[in-house]
């Protein structure tokens, strides 16, 4: 179902599902009628002015004083049933959907937007470093759980760009899915719409703890992919740190040779 | 030996025959060990020869006192600090202990580089352990079409489980660390490798068995290595040897019970079959040991209880032939195999006058040999623990370190403690699997043939549960299918490391 938010553009005004629609059928199904009588069909406004009528009835003094709560009870299925009827009708005919809005900014950034695939991307880049590193976690393998802190001994490297390919569509129809390149190496990366979704909702605030789990499933193969390039690559590699637990011995790589720097150096 | 003693105590010593020139023969024989421990013992049967699995626990208790010592710490030239080379030890390399380890100090690693394989990772903590690693090495010999692929193949293993100057930095660090407190003179070299075939190549060729679908598998996940980090290419490799090792002694359990089910045929028929047919219905693995999604123990116990009947059995006709002036010198072919078969056959009046059925029967149904027929002890209790400890998922002390091992090929089916043991794979050995099913696929492959692939190592999977079962969502999670609804359940699977294709087709 389309949220509440959701809005159709009409010559003379806005509808908007939640204000115009759910709140007046909750009131009565004549109430409810009398918005939308003239963007329905025939068909529809006759099944809906017979639903007025036992809603009508439903209201009367005289079925209510006798049984209350089936009352109650049946007029509110009659109008939630009118309401549901009358969104999906509209919905259908004027293609507002779930989402519509994202629907059509991914359908956007698919035809080749280069502003909404430059925020997509930036934002696909945040998940993939930390900050201005990149780490990989060097004691864990495919799909276990991120070791306790104390446990974990990480490299840190460069930050890993990412940028979207560009793809060939000389003499062939336009691709229906974007990829993304990620460090300029590996395996590229497809910008499905689970994943801008995910990356428009935590524009809008959302934790990285509450992405969905195959979104987080693909960013952690991409990771995994992307660290076996990356622990192996002496120019990638040259002033990475190798961290050990929560200690604060620092292993860094200069010059193809292992170089520590303890607690006291680090800090001083 | 003789009859009577082998009437005796027929699990001491077999017949000289069935104990060294018999292909079908389970040797080493496998005892306790874990996923680890094979990795483990492995690295020791490929390089590190002169140390031998029961030296191994000593040397890790001197291990761990050294890196206590501040003094011998300052003597090895290392530049950390020797608290952080503690964390190291006791955290980033610990291995969880299982549950009832809790207690027990000792020092149990990941067998990440070799140099850990000098201190952890030996079957048992006192006395004589076996060794693994050499049943993988007589694997890779049986699997092999010729002794020259499986020393190619020993060469590649030695040199992929060993650290070059391109790996991974984290395993460069460990193996520059470990140098410098190595006080044991085990060197890092290339050990021999036996010359076993197990059966002879032209049979080979014609055969189908567990063996040689993990010396291909084996080769890919050696050639998937650059890949990855080097953590996780150890566990590729040991979910490989988990599932390879097991289906291997399955199959051979199998075997056995399908020879000994044919002399009893012999002993009461006329047709014997040819060399061929021995191939055929004896020797190839056609059927399926483990059902996915199903228990595994009890049938694995069946297999076990299957095995040692039939052991007794061949043993039991190849005294009584001897008894009665034929000998038999090997078993080593399935033409031998037909042969002894034959002569079976020839001499089954004489067989059954001497009373072969009757003896068979009692050590069989006596109540000598019941607890160990029964798997409650012995020879079958070892096999079923070998099996159950190195395909099931590592049970930790530590609840936070439960998802340490996702090589698992059994899982425990639900929380409580005497869940039964599922058939369900775990994340590092679905990839390994697909990766080694897509390697020689040139173009797109279904989920059909890795169920084709699984059924190479005995392991059925319903096809049309796929899609909605455990498999299918495990599948999806690790993104290593392209399903749409309106595909009709033709589920394409994805490379997961599809550069290795690159570089093989290059």
């Amino acid at each position: 179902m389309a949220e509440p938010a959701s809005k159709i553009k009409l010559s003379t005004r806005d509808l908007i599902f939640g204000k115009d629609i759910d709140a007046r059928f909750s009131q009565s199904i004549g109430e409810g009628l009398s918005q939308v009588r003239r963007l329905l069909t025939t068909l529809e406004v006759e099944l809906l002015e017979k639903l007025e009528q036992t809603d009508d009835m439903l209201s009367s003094s005289a079925v209510r004083r006798r049984r209350p709560a089936t009352a109650r009870r049946m007029q509110n299925l009659i109008r939630d049933f009118a309401c549901r009827f009358v969104r999906r009708s509209l919905g259908v005919r004027h293609g507002v959907t779930r989402e519509c809005d994202m629907l059509a900014e991914f359908e956007n950034v698919i035809s080749g937007n280069t502003q909404l695939l430059h925020k997509a991307v930036k934002q696909v880049e945040a998940l993939i470093n930390d900050d201005d590193h990149f780490v990989v976690v060097l004691n864990s393998t495919f799909g276990e759980p991120l070791v306790p802190a104390p446990r974990r001994a990480t490299v840190r490297t460069t930050k890993q760009r990412v940028k979207p390919v560009d793809s060939p569509a000389t003499g062939r129809p336009a691709p229906t899915v974007r990829f993304l390149s990620i460090g300029g190496k590996g395996h590229p990366l497809a910008l499905t719409y689970e994943l801008f979704r995910s990356v428009r909702e935590l524009e809008n605030g959302m934790l990285p703890a509450s992405l969905p789990r195959p979104v987080v499933a693909l960013l952690d193969t991409t990771k995994a992919r992307l660290a076996g390039v990356v622990v192996r690559d002496e120019d990638i590699l040259d002033g990475a740190e190798i961290r050990i637990g929560t200690r604060d011995t620092v292993i860094s790589r200069e010059l193809g040779e292992f170089v520590v720097l303890n607690h006291r150096e680090a800090s001083a | 030996m003789s009859m009577e003693a082998f009437k005796e105590n027929p699990w001491k010593e077999s017949h000289p025959a069935y104990e060294k020139n018999t292909f079908f023969h389970i040797r080493p024989a496998p005892e306790f060990a874990t996923a680890e421990v094979v990795v483990s013992s492995l690295y020791r049967a490929c390089g590190y020869e002169a140390l031998a699995e029961k030296d191994v626990p000593a040397a890790g208790r001197e291990f761990a006192k050294d890196s206590q010592a501040p003094r011998i710490h300052e003597r090895s030239g290392t530049k950390i600090d020797m608290e952080t080379w503690r964390v190291v030890l006791n955290g980033v390399l610990e291995s969880p202990k299982q549950p009832n380890q809790s207690s027990k100090r000792f020092l149990q690693l990941c067998p990440i580089v070799p140099n850990v394989a000098l201190y952890s990772g030996s079957a048992r903590l006192a006395g004589n352990s076996w060794n693994p690693g050499q049943l993988i090495q007589r694997m890779i010999g049986y699997g092999s079409e010729n002794y020259q692929q499986a020393q190619t193949l020993w060469q590649k293993l030695f040199q992929a489980l060993g650290i070059s100057g391109g790996d991974d930095i984290w395993a460069r660090w460990l193996h520059q660390e470990f140098e410098l407190r190595r006080r044991n003179g085990a060197e890092w070299k290339i050990s021999y490798l036996p010359d076993y075939s197990g059966l002879p190549a032209h049979e080979k060729s014609r055969l189908s068995f567990p063996a040689r679908q993990f010396v291909r598998d084996l080769e890919g996940v050696i050639q998937a290595k650059p890949f990855m980090t080097r953590r996780q290419w150890v566990s590729l490799l040991e979910a490989e040897l988990r599932l390879g090792s097991v289906a291997h002694v399955l199959w051979l359990c199998d075997v056995n019970y399908q020879v000994w089910q044919a002399i009893r045929r012999a002993l009461h028929s006329e047709d014997c079959p040819s060399a061929e047919e021995v191939g055929n219905r004896l020797v190839s693995c056609t059927g399926h040991y483990l059902t996915y999604g199903n228990p595994a123990v009890p049938i694995i116990r069946d297999y076990a209880s299957r095995y040692l009947v039939a052991r007794i059995g061949i043993n039991a006709v190849l005294w009584q032939l001897q008894v009665m002036g034929v000998e038999i010198k090997s078993i080593e072919s399935c033409a031998e195999l037909a042969g002894l078969l034959k002569k079976v056959c020839e001499k089954r009046h004489q067989l059954i006058a001497a009373g072969l059925e009757a003896t068979v029967t009692e050590l069989q149904e006596g109540e000598k040999n019941a607890r160990a027929i029964a798997c409650k002890k012995g020879i079958g209790s070892n096999l079923v623990e070998f099996a159950r400890h190195v395909l099931g998922q590592r049970q930790t002390a530590n609840e936070i370190l439960r998802g340490y091992d996702q090589g698992y090929i059994l899982r425990k089916k639900a929380e409580y403690s005497s869940a039964p043991w599922i058939v369900s794979m775990g994340p590092v050995s679905i990839l390994a699997l697909v990766h080694c099913c897509l390697r020689d696929a040139a173009g797109p492959r279904s989920i059909q043939k890795l169920c084709h692939h699984l059924a190479a190592y005995g392991i059925r999977v319903d096809r049309d549960n796929v899609t909605t079962g455990d498999l299918g969502r495990k599948l999806r999670m690790l993104g290593l299918v392209l399903d749409s609804p309106d595909a009709e359940s033709g589920m394409l699977l994805v490379p997961p490391f599809d550069g290795t294709l690159k570089t093989q087709s290059a």
